[in-house]
C-alpha cells in the first residue's frame, strides 16, 4: 500500500519532469516563465483624539505577507498556448508555514483553430465599450504618483484589473473575414462565462455572454455592434424558478482620418438595455428599459503633442448594463488595518490611505445591483461613463510636452445634470474640473538623473436647487495630489507624496432594492478632511523589481464627530517584483 | 472619392447621434423613488392606530392587522404586549401608511413567554424620531394560541441530559456559573443554558460553551439543504438579566479542510455579536451571511478557504463577554432553543 502511494506521488512528478526536460531540451522557446513576488511588512500606529475615549482599540498593528506567483506559459505548437499561475502566500502571522495557502490563480488555454478561429478557454480578460462591458477606474486615480503607484499597481494586479477589462472564466472565440469589395472586413467576437455558481438548491447559475461584430466599411469608417446578456438559468437550482436577465446592446460608428498637421475622429455610440424578471413576486411587472447615446469628437495635433476631445453623453435613468456599471471599490467594506474602532467596536470608515493601499476593498465580479458609493469621493459618475441618469458634456485636453518632453499636462471638465429627479422634480447638477501634470525638473537642469514633480487637482461640485426646501443639495469635494521622485543615486530614489481630500456639504443617498429601485433615502452630511503624506526611499533593481521603505502619515478629521479624529502612522517595507 | 468615404462616415455617425437624441424626448420623467417630502417633511399623525379585530384565534390561522397613517415615512416600532404575562411581539418599519403585511401580527413572540389563549394584549406604536407621539390600540383577546413551528435543525434545546457541551473559562476564580439550569422559567420547555460571571482580570472574556455538530446532529458538520448563506438562519432565545455590559458572541467554527477537526490558527470562525441589553427572554435571528470573520488573532481570524461556507460549520461557541472589561458587576445571560432554520427566521 505504502509503495502504491509512493508511485502515485512520484509518477506525475516524473511525467512532469520528463515533459519539462523535453521542453527545455527541444522546445526551450516553447516554455516561458513569468509571475510576481512580494514581501510586505507593515507597522501601524493609531493615535489622536479618538484614543482619549477609545479604550479597546489596539494602538499598534504589525502585519505582513510574503507571496509568490509562479506563471508558466507552454506553447506545445505554434497555434496553442497554455498559461497557468500558481500562488503561494504566507501571512506573517502564519508561523512555521501554518498560514501558507496555495492557490491556482490563473489557468488559460488559447490558440487558433484551423488557422481561422482564435479561441481562449479559462481565465479571460474581457471588455467591449464603456456602455456595455467595461471596468471603469476607481476613485483617487487622478494621476501617476511615484509615492503611491506601487500600491495602486498591486491593487490592480491582485484584482485582475487591466485596461478596463473584467476577469472572466469561460470560453471566448474570434474570427475575421476579409472582403475584396463592398466592405473591407468583418470581425466576429463572442464570449460565454460563468458569473456566479449555483448552490444547487435555491440559487441558480448566472452566466455572462456577449457577441460583437465589427465591420470596417473603409479605412475612414467602421461600425461595431455588440450585445451582452447577464442571465440566470433557473433549472440549475432544484428549488428555484426565478430568473433575471440584464441585456444591453449598442452600435458604435467611428469615422476619422489622419493628416500631417491634424488628426480627427468622430465616435458615436448608442444603445439600449432591458432588464427582465421571471417568477419574482416583487419584481417590476414591465421590463426596465432605457437607452444611451455618446458622441465624441477627438482632435490631435501630432507635431504639437496636443490632443483634445469634446463629448456629449446622455445615459437614461433606467439604463442598466451591469458589465459597465459594476464598481471596483466598495466604500462600505472593512479596511484590513485597524478594522474597528471606538469602544463600541464600530467599523472604521475607509480612508484615502485604505483606498490606495488596501487590495481587499476592491470587487472582482460583475454584479447586477448598482453598488454603494461615497459621494465625497465621486458623485457625478460613480458607475463610470455608464452611470445612469446623467446628461451633459465632457471636454479634455492632453499635452505631452515640448520636444524635450520636460513637462506633461492634462485637464478635464465635465458638466452633467440628472435627467430624472430622485424624490423631487428638481435635478442635480454636477461640475467636475481636474488637472494633473508632471514637471521633469531634472531635464530643465540638464541632469541625467530624474527629478520629477507630479501635481494634480480635482474639484467636484454637486448642487440641486430645491423646490421644496428639503430637497436642496450642495456637496463639494476637493482632491489634491503631489508626488516627488528624485534619483539621488543611480536607481535609488527619494520619494515623497501627498494625497488630500476635503468634502463639505449635504446629499441624499438612494437606498435601492434588489431590482435597483429607489425605496428610501439616507440624508448624508459631510465635513471631512483627510491628509495623507508619505516619504521614503526606493531602490529599483529593474523597472519591474523594487525595494522600498516608506513612512506614511494619515490625519483624518470628521468635523461632524470630532471625537473620532485620528492619525495613522505606518512604516512599510515592500519588495515587489513583476517578471 | 476619398472625401466620399469621410462623408459616409460622418453622415452615418451623425444620423445615429440625432436618432438617439430624438429618442430622449420620449422618456418618462416622473421623479424616481419615494418623494423626499414624504421622508424628510413635517411629521404628523393622519390616522390614529386601530386594528381590524378585537379577538383573534391564531390556532385557526387568523391574524391581526394594525392600521395607522403618518404624514412622513419614519422609523416606527409597534409593540404588542400581553397584559397578563408581559410577553411582547415587536414589529418595525418605516412606512408612511402602516397597514398590510408590515403591520400584521400572526401570534408570534419576540420576548417570551409565548402568547397563550385567554390573554389580552395591547399594541403601542412609537417613533424613534418623535418620542412624544406614542399611540395605543384597543385591547385584543387571544382565543387560540399560535402552534409552535416545526422543522428546523436543532442545535440544542438544553432539555436532553445526554447531549455533550464543552465549557471553558479563563480562570476558575472568575466566579462563573456555566451550565444547564432551571432557576427561572425557560423560554420553551423546562431547562436552558445559563452563563453568569465577572471579569476579574480585565480580559473582557468570562466564559463560554461549545456545541459540536456531532453532539447536535450526529454529523461531522451541520448539514443544510442549501449552501446559500442568506437562506440559512440561526435562531435562539436569549435571556437578558438587565445588567449593563453583557455581550454575547456566537462563533461558528468552520472546518475549512473538512478533516473533522477545527484548528483555530488555520481555520475560520465567523461570529455575530449581540449586546444583551434587555430583560427577559428574547428571540434573536440572523442569516449566516450576517456573520463576520473573527478579529481575534489566532482564534479563527485566518480562513484557509478565504470565504464563509455554511456547509462547513463544525461547531458553535456561545461566549460571555464583559464589554466594560474588569468590573465589579456581574454579567450573564440564558440561552434556550438554539436552532437553524431555512429560508427565514424561526417565529414561535
Amino acid at each position: 500500500m505504502q509503495r502504491n502511494i509512493t508511485y502515485l506521488i512520484l509518477l506525475p512528478g516524473l511525467l512532469l519532469g520528463l515533459f519539462a526536460g523535453h521542453a527545455h531540451a527541444q522546445l526551450s522557446n516553447k516554455v516561458t516563465f513569468g509571475g510576481a513576488g512580494r514581501f510586505l511588512l507593515d507597522q501601524g500606529r493609531i493615535d489622536g483624539e479618538l484614543l482619549e475615549t477609545d479604550t479597546t482599540t489596539a494602538r499598534r498593528e504589525l502585519n505582513g505577507l510574503a507571496l509568490f506567483d509562479f506563471g508558466v506559459t507552454i506553447r506545445p505548437n505554434e497555434d496553442t498556448e497554455i498559461k497557468s499561475v500558481m500562488r503561494v502566500e504566507n501571512d506573517i502571522d502564519g508561523f512555521w508555514g501554518a498560514g501558507i495557502t496555495f492557490q491556482l490563480r490563473e489557468l488559460t488555454a488559447r490558440g487558433v483553430a484551423g488557422k481561422v478561429v482564435r479561441y481562449a478557454i479559462g481565465d479571460i480578460d474581457a471588455a467591449l465599450t464603456p456602455y456595455t462591458l467595461w471596468n471603469p477606474s476607481s476613485e483617487f486615480r487622478l494621476m501617476r504618483n511615484p509615492a503611491f503607484d506601487v500600491f495602486r499597481d498591486i491593487v490592480d494586479y491582485e484584482n485582475f484589473y487591466a485596461d478596463s477589462t473584467w476577469r472572466q472564466q469561460g470560453l471566448e472565440a474570434e474570427w475575421k473575414l476579409d472582403f475584396d469589395r463592398g466592405i473591407e472586413s468583418l470581425t466576429f467576437h463572442g464570449l460565454v462565462s460563468k458569473n456566479r455558481n449555483t448552490d444547487y438548491f435555491t440559487l441558480p447559475d448566472r452566466l455572462l455572454a456577449f457577441g460583437r461584430v465589427q465591420a470596417v466599411i473603409n479605412p475612414a469608417f467602421s461600425l461595431q455592434l455588440q450585445a451582452i446578456n447577464l442571465f440566470e438559468i433557473a433549472e440549475s437550482a432544484q428549488f428555484n424558478d426565478e430568473e433575471r436577465a440584464h441585456r444591453a446592446g449598442s452600435i458604435l460608428a467611428s469615422t476619422g482620418t489622419s493628416c500631417s498637421s491634424m488628426d480627427w475622429r468622430l465616435d458615436v455610440e448608442t444603445g439600449l438595455s432591458s432588464v427582465r424578471y421571471a417568477n419574482l413576486a416583487e419584481a417590476p411587472d414591465e421590463p426596465t428599459e432605457d437607452f444611451f447615446v455618446d458622441g465624441t469628437a477627438r482632435l490631435q495635433w501630432p507635431q504639437r503633442n496636443l490632443q483634445a476631445s469634446l463629448s456629449y453623453r446622455d445615459v437614461g435613468p433606467d439604463y442598466r448594463a451591469p458589465g459597465a456599471q459594476s464598481r471596483r471599490l466598495d466604500p462600505a467594506a472593512s479596511a484590513a488595518a485597524f478594522s474597528f474602532y471606538t469602544n463600541r467596536e464600530t467599523q472604521r470608515p475607509v480612508s484615502i490611505a485604505d483606498v490606495v493601499r488596501d487590495r481587499t476593498l476592491y470587487n472582482r465580479t460583475i454584479a447586477p445591483e448598482l453598488g454603494a458609493f461615497n459621494p465625497s469621493w465621486e458623485n457625478a459618475q460613480p458607475y463610470g461613463q455608464a452611470t445612469p441618469n446623467r446628461r451633459g458634456v465632457h471636454a479634455a485636453v492632453n499635452w505631452t510636452g515640448d520636444s524635450a518632453r520636460r513637462m506633461e499636462w492634462r485637464g478635464e471638465a465635465a458638466f452633467l445634470t440628472e435627467i430624472r429627479g430622485e424624490g423631487t422634480e428638481a435635478l442635480r447638477r454636477f461640475l467636475t474640473v481636474e488637472a494633473a501634470g508632471i514637471v521633469h525638473l531634472g531635464r530643465y537642469a540638464g541632469w541625467e538623473k530624474a527629478l520629477d514633480l507630479h501635481a494634480g487637482l480635482r474639484n467636484q461640485q454637486t448642487t440641486r436647487s430645491g423646490t421644496e426646501g428639503i430637497d436642496e443639495v450642495s456637496l463639494g469635494s476637493l482632491q489634491a495630489e503631489l508626488g516627488l521622485q528624485w534619483e539621488i543615486y543611480p536607481r535609488l530614489d527619494l520619494l515623497g507624496g501627498m494625497l488630500f481630500l476635503q468634502s463639505e456639504g449635504n446629499e441624499y443617498l438612494a437606498d435601492r432594492d434588489g431590482f435597483n429601485r429607489i425605496v428610501f433615502y439616507d440624508a448624508y452630511t459631510a465635513d471631512l478632511r483627510e491628509n495623507w503624506i508619505s516619504a521614503g526611499l526606493r531602490y529599483r533593481f529593474s523597472d519591474n523589481m523594487v525595494l522600498s521603505a516608506q513612512y506614511f502619515y494619515l490625519d483624518r478629521l470628521n468635523n461632524l464627530d470630532p471625537t473620532t479624529a485620528y492619525t495613522l502612522q505606518q512604516a512599510v517595507v515592500l519588495y515587489n517584483l513583476f517578471f | 472619392m476619398k472625401h466620399n468615404k469621410y462623408y459616409v462616415g460622418i453622415r452615418g455617425s451623425l444620423f445615429l447621434l440625432f436618432v438617439a437624441l430624438g429618442l430622449g424626448s420620449c422618456r418618462e420623467l416622473t421623479p424616481e423613488g419615494p418623494e423626499l417630502q414624504d421622508i424628510f417633511g413635517e411629521f404628523s399623525i393622519l390616522r390614529p392606530l386601530t386594528q381590524d379585530r378585537t379577538s383573534v384565534d391564531f390556532s385557526a390561522g387568523e391574524t391581526v392587522e394594525f392600521i395607522a397613517e403618518l404624514s412622513v415615512r419614519t422609523d416606527w416600532t409597534l409593540t404588542i404586549r400581553s397584559i397578563e404575562t408581559g410577553a411582547r411581539k415587536i414589529l418595525t418599519g418605516n412606512e408612511k401608511l402602516i397597514m398590510g403585511d408590515v403591520a400584521r401580527w400572526n401570534g408570534s413572540v419576540t420576548f417570551a413567554p409565548l402568547f397563550s389563549a385567554g390573554e389580552h394584549v395591547v399594541a403601542s406604536l412609537q417613533f424613534a424620531a418623535f418620542p412624544d407621539s406614542t399611540m395605543l390600540s384597543d385591547t385584543i383577546l387571544i382565543t387560540g394560541s399560535r402552534p409552535l413551528p416545526t422543522g428546523g435543525i436543532l442545535v440544542s434545546d438544553f432539555e436532553n441530559p445526554d447531549q455533550v457541551f464543552e465549557t471553558f473559562s479563563e480562570f476558575s476564580f472568575e466566579e462563573t456559573s456555566n451550565g444547564v439550569e432551571a432557576l427561572f422559567p425557560a423560554a420553551i420547555g423546562d431547562k436552558y443554558w445559563y452563563m453568569f460571571g465577572r471579569d476579574n482580570n480585565g480580559s473582557v472574556f468570562v466564559c463560554g460553551v461549545r456545541i459540536t455538530a456531532t453532539s447536535a446532529q450526529g454529523t461531522s458538520v451541520f448539514e443544510f439543504p442549501t449552501e446559500n448563506e442568506d437562506k440559512v438562519w440561526f435562531n435562539m432565545f436569549v435571556f437578558g438579566p438587565g445588567v449593563e455590559n453583557t455581550l454575547l458572541v456566537i462563533d461558528f467554527q468552520e472546518d475549512d479542510n473538512l478533516n473533522g477537526t477545527y484548528v483555530p490558527s488555520q481555520e475560520g470562525t465567523y461570529n455575530y455579536q449581540i449586546p444583551v441589553d434587555w430583560s427577559g427572554w428574547r428571540i434573536i435571528s440572523f442569516p449566516y451571511s450576517a456573520t463576520a470573520l473573527s478579529t481575534n488573532g489566532g482564534l479563527g481570524n485566518v480562513d484557509a478557504n478565504g470565504k464563509r461556507e455554511v456547509n462547513r460549520i463544525l461547531s458553535l461557541q456561545f461566549i460571555l463577554l464583559s464589554a466594560g472589561g474588569q468590573n465589579e458587576t456581574f454579567v450573564g445571560f440564558g440561552l434556550d432553543h438554539a436552532l437553524f432554520t431555512i429560508n427565514g427566521p424561526f417565529e414561535p
